[in-house]
């Protein structure tokens, strides 16, 4: 299939599925956490037609990485819950895996010790049946879903940096490099703090 | 759809032997009266195994499953090898409980989708009766394997792509609705490295939702009392493997109270669902609360909105005397004998 018929099929799959599947799971991730004292935000998110397009057209080790970007892709839908410190990632992570089933985990960190980078906890879970709603059946509903637990600061380094790392055609220079690792840095520290403090200071 | 590749293998016990016996296998031919019933059995697994599960990851969190990895390797290559791991696997979390079985992978396609069924027949002792010369000739035999048992486990899954696909199936296991010890779960979780598809909590969220907005929906008081009975007696199903479909036939509900049940849950898929019950979730989502008072009067309402329902005024400190209050349109009422 060529990719202007792929993005046919996944526009239209899109708005008849992924966009009202999201809006229900970002209702049941709500209702799942609602109770939890520090969360800033909850979203679930159809992934856009153009960031479709340019992941199914990756290339590893010299060949398409997706034979079939339809089916493999996994992040078609994204959530994400945003909450105030590290310790809380933990505790809304446990939470969340109570009512969530996944088929992937992973604490991202950045390679190397001496690196800042881009951190948050990410699985990749089945959608509840629950959600799914009266086309269940059909083979357009995926089956799985990304969620990301993110402090506010790792939620905000991870955007600022997304959207600047889309501008320059030619990838970043040393120097933006360096910068965008202090700024991840200087994230990194101040989650650090606030979460020892949130030791100090906050009961639950 | 062509007859599907069947492998057999004789699957001792050896869970926790460090010199366990040896796992021999054959292939089925594909015609024959054996043949004939295990394709039957293959083309009813779609609607024999009944209990959604699911892969789980790797311990370190990788989208990596030796058993899925084994059963995609064995769809490619439907070969007597590669089907041996997985009768080597099967046999290392067998106890002696369990006992022998005979194990049968039966690989096939249905159009571009790919299917596998991997059965376990118990071995059981019997005996033969056949009419011969006109005597009859009785035997014992010791290695029976018989689908009826109630040890009798099989797993069905499905795809169109080994990339991405086969994380999830259906399972049956006969003995799952005794309860949920080690030996009625070896199938699932030891052996095919898997649980429920429906967490526990989520499976109970969806009945506890279910069950009480029902109770508000049903168009009866009948059905209404049945539906909060039944949420009552729930609570005593602590620690089975349920689904809402099987509970709402345990509990007896009547059509009326069934459909409103049924008309609360998104699709069909959430009434099969299996899921282990545990009360918290359950009591967080389906609480009601009655006050009875002295005078004979009884108030219930759903736990979380009693207290905006009923306006509760202390009248008389001394005697606790408590004036409670409402307002709402009557939509039924009946009288009700004290007997």
């Amino acid at each position: 299939m060529n990719m202007e018929g792929l993005k046919s099929i996944y526009r239209a799959r899109r708005e008849r599925i992924l966009v009202p599947l999201a809006k229900r799971l970002n209702d049941y991730l709500i209702e799942i956490v609602q109770d939890y004292p520090r969360i800033d935000r909850v979203t679930a998110r159809a992934k856009d037609v153009d960031r479709f397009i340019a992941k199914a057209q990756k290339v590893e080790n010299g060949s398409a990485k997706y034979s079939d970007p339809l089916v493999q892709i996994q992040d078609q839908i994204g959530a994400r819950v945003v909450t105030f410190y590290l310790s809380d990632v933990e505790k809304l992570s446990k939470i969340l895996e109570g009512y969530l089933a996944p088929i992937e985990f992973q604490k991202i960190v950045p390679d190397s010790p001496n690196e800042f980078g881009y951190e948050g906890k990410h699985y990749i879970m089945f959608f509840p049946d629950d959600i799914r709603g009266r086309v269940a059946q059909e083979d357009d509903v995926p089956d799985f879903f990304e969620l990301q637990i993110k402090t506010l600061f790792q939620h905000a380094w991870g955007e600022a940096d997304h959207d600047l790392a889309y501008k320059p055609q030619g990838g970043l220079t040393i120097d933006q490099k360096r910068r965008v690792a202090f700024t991840a840095a200087q994230a990194w520290g101040a989650d650090r703090i606030f979460n020892e403090l949130a030791q100090e200071l906050v009961t639950r | 759809m062509t007859p599907p590749k069947i492998l057999s293998y004789l699957v001792p016990p050896g869970k926790s032997n460090p010199n366990p016996e040896e796992v021999r296998g054959t292939e089925i031919p594909p015609t024959g009266k054996l043949a004939t019933m295990l394709i039957d059995a293959f083309l009813k697994a779609d609607k024999e195994c009944d209990i959604p599960i699911r892969f789980v990851p790797a311990v370190d969190g990788q989208q990596q499953n030796e058993v899925r990895t084994r059963i995609i390797e064995l769809i490619k290559s439907p070969t007597l090898q590669n089907g041996q791991v997985l009768a080597e696997r099967l046999r290392n979390v067998t106890t002696g409980k369990s006992g022998l079985g005979l194990l049968f992978l039966m690989v096939g396609a249905d159009g571009p989708t790919n299917k596998i069924v991997i059965s376990r027949f118990p071995a059981d002792q019997g005996i033969l009766a056949e009419a011969r010369r006109g005597t009859l000739e009785v035997e014992f035999v010791e290695r029976i394997f018989m689908k009826s048992a109630a040890t009798y486990k099989s797993a069905i899954y499905k795809g169109k792509s080994l990339d991405a696909g086969f994380w999830w199936g259906y399972s049956v296991d006969k003995q799952i609705n005794a309860g949920l010890d080690q030996l009625r779960l070896y199938w699932i979780r030891d052996f095919l490295a898997s649980d429920f598809k429906t967490t526990s909590k989520e499976g109970r969220k969806c009945l506890a939702v279910a069950l009480k907005s029902a109770s508000k929906a049903a168009p009866s008081i009948a059905a209404k009392q049945e539906i909060i009975s039944a949420m009552v007696l729930t609570q005593g199903m602590a620690g089975k493997a349920v689904t809402i479909q099987r509970l709402m036939s345990r509990f007896r509900l009547s059509d009326e109270a069934r459909s409103a049940v049924e008309g609360q849950v998104h699709n069909d898929t959430v009434l099969q669902n299996t899921f282990q019950l545990d009360l918290e979730e359950f009591k967080r989502h389906a609480t009601y609360e009655t006050v009875e008072l002295d005078n004979g009067a009884i108030l219930t309402a759903p736990a979380e909105e009693f207290d905006q329902t009923f306006l509760r005024e202390l009248i008389n400190e001394a005697n606790e005397r408590y004036r409670f209050s409402t307002t709402g349109s009557i939509v039924e009422q009946r009288i009700k004998s004290r007997r």
